[in-house]
């Protein structure tokens, strides 16, 4: 490594200004609150412990805490009522500010789901990086909480996801909006059970966002929505969903890139296509999905005519709503 | 501009006490503090970066810090195994003293993977300890009088009922 002294560095004193013993105190007592949170945060130690023992530190400790943007919340056995008032006191004397983790491990009744849907919605923000939740149905110990719990997230699903942690083992109900299509398909692969997803794809607040990639594979869902109303194409949008039903599709940018696989129990579309120009012809797109679609029983396509008599299918369409 | 030379550029920075260290840009790269700089400097820096809250033992210890981990970056296949080898050997060689300095010296830095890696690292000493230690180890004053620790311990009770305590 390249170290020489300098000029400046032979006039002045060759030995360390202050020893680190003497300014130690001054030193720490400099260390913002953030800094000493950002510690914190990287003990296994669950919040509530940690709050309790730091506050009993200093005056100025008391307080260190309520910046912690990590959160680790465990029920001990059969506790779940003093779990559940650590997480209010926790959650309630904290400044407001950003929640970068959160670790839920608790029972949950009917009656404090909402409780606990609150508490999820307030984590969740842009600097969410990591969210565990481990909900367990009360008095029943082996068997998870089978939640529709409905998450519902404005936030783009890229800042959420940096680290994307999420498991959702007996998720059956997802809604999303988000500004980026990034990591859907990450999404999905943590949610095995899911059946119902209802994605709404806003405009992206990220300015060079020009091309996003869609991808929709899952062997449980039985019904999605797609609502696409972004300000980006759409580059390859992938689906993949043997169980599924019920399909609704609504997209106001041209696709670039496309593939339908595995559509044989779609009994309900509805196709909405919004753009005019792009890589697939309106028209094109909506006989690939069709084509794939053998027991269509209630077909609604919006704005534009598409003439199903021309395909070459074997499915026993019911009802053709053509919405001109 | 200097990216079409082959020998990198060196970027010149000076600790509190005037000792000078030559570092590649792509190493000044991760110093943001460092970086902010030469961005502001429209990449025209000639002269000295005075660092004035950056000590020469810390300042070599992060630079060492961050040559070892490029290098390891290169050798993609053994990467990760030599840097935890390394990591640990670098925290394993600072006194508590040291370490504390370094954090306030990488912070005011912003080397953020450094930071977090300093932080873990005080996280790990200090958890499970107790209240005197924790005291002692961040060099706290105890302001408290006996009366209002003690009740402020009973008041936390809480805190130690419904969760499962390591």
């Amino acid at each position: 490594m390249a170290e020489r002294d300098s000029k400046a560095a032979k006039t002045t004193t060759t030995t360390p200004i202050i020893s680190a013993a003497d300014d130690d105190i001054d030193r720490i007592s400099s260390l913002p609150d953030c800094l000493l949170c950002h510690i914190l945060s990287f003990l296994p130690t669950q919040t509530p412990v940690i709050v309790a023992t730091t506050s009993v530190l200093s005056r100025r400790w008391r307080n260190v805490w309520k910046d912690m943007e990590v959160f680790k919340f465990q029920q001990k056995k059969k506790s779940q009522k003093s779990l559940f008032y650590s997480v209010k006191s926790v959650l309630t004397l904290r400044r407001p500010g950003r929640v970068r983790k959160f670790r839920l491990e608790s029972d949950v009744s009917e009656a404090n789901l909402v409780t606990v849907k609150n508490w999820i919605n307030a984590a969740m923000g842009p600097q969410l990086e990591e969210l565990h939740l481990l909900l367990s149905r009360e008095n029943n110990d082996n068997l998870p909480l089978a939640p529709t719990l409905l998450i519902s997230c404005s936030n783009s699903i890229a800042a959420l996801s940096r680290e994307w942690y999420l498991y959702f083992p007996s998720l059956k109900s997802l809604s999303l909006n988000l500004g980026s299509t990034q990591n859907v398909d990450v999404l999905l692969s943590r949610c095995p059970v899911l059946e119902t997803l209802n994605l709404k794809l806003f405009i992206s607040t990220c300015p060079d966002l020009r091309v996003q990639k869609l991808r929709v594979a899952s062997s449980s869902l039985k019904s999605l929505t797609i609502t696409a109303l972004s300000n980006y194409v759409i580059e390859g949008f992938e689906l993949d969903a043997p169980s599924l039903e019920n399909l609704s599709l609504l997209f106001n940018r041209e696709l670039e890139g496309f593939s339908v696989r595995n559509l044989h129990s779609v009994r309900n579309a509805s196709l909405d296509f919004r753009f005019t120009a792009g890589g697939y012809s309106v028209i094109e797109l909506a006989m690939k999905i069709l084509e794939k679609c053998r027991v269509l029983k209630d077909l609604t396509v919006h704005r534009r005519k598409v003439d199903v008599r021309s395909v070459n299918l074997t499915m026993s369409i019911l009802i053709i709503k053509v919405v001109i | 501009m200097s990216g079409i030379s082959d020998t990198e550029r060196m970027i010149t920075l000076k600790t509190v006490e005037g000792t000078l260290f030559d570092v590649k840009s792509s190493i000044a790269k991760d110093i943001k503090t460092v970086q902010a700089f030469i961005d502001d400097s429209d990449d025209d820096v000639t002269s000295p970066i005075p660092l004035p809250n950056v000590f020469t033992r810390e300042l070599s210890r992060i630079l060492d810090y961050l040559n070892n981990h490029h290098r390891f970056r290169s050798d993609i296949e053994k990467a990760d195994e030599e840097m935890a080898r390394y990591d640990a050997e670098f925290a394993k060689s600072m006194s508590h003293e040291e370490l504390k300095a370094l954090i306030l010296a990488a912070n005011y830095l912003n080397v953020k993977d450094l930071l977090e890696f300093l932080n873990q690292t005080v996280a790990d000493v200090i958890q499970n300890k107790s209240v005197e230690f924790v005291r002692n180890f961040f060099g706290i004053e105890n302001d408290y009088t006996p009366e209002e620790e003690e009740k402020l311990r009973n008041e936390n009770e809480w805190a130690f009922n419904g969760v499962e305590q390591d």
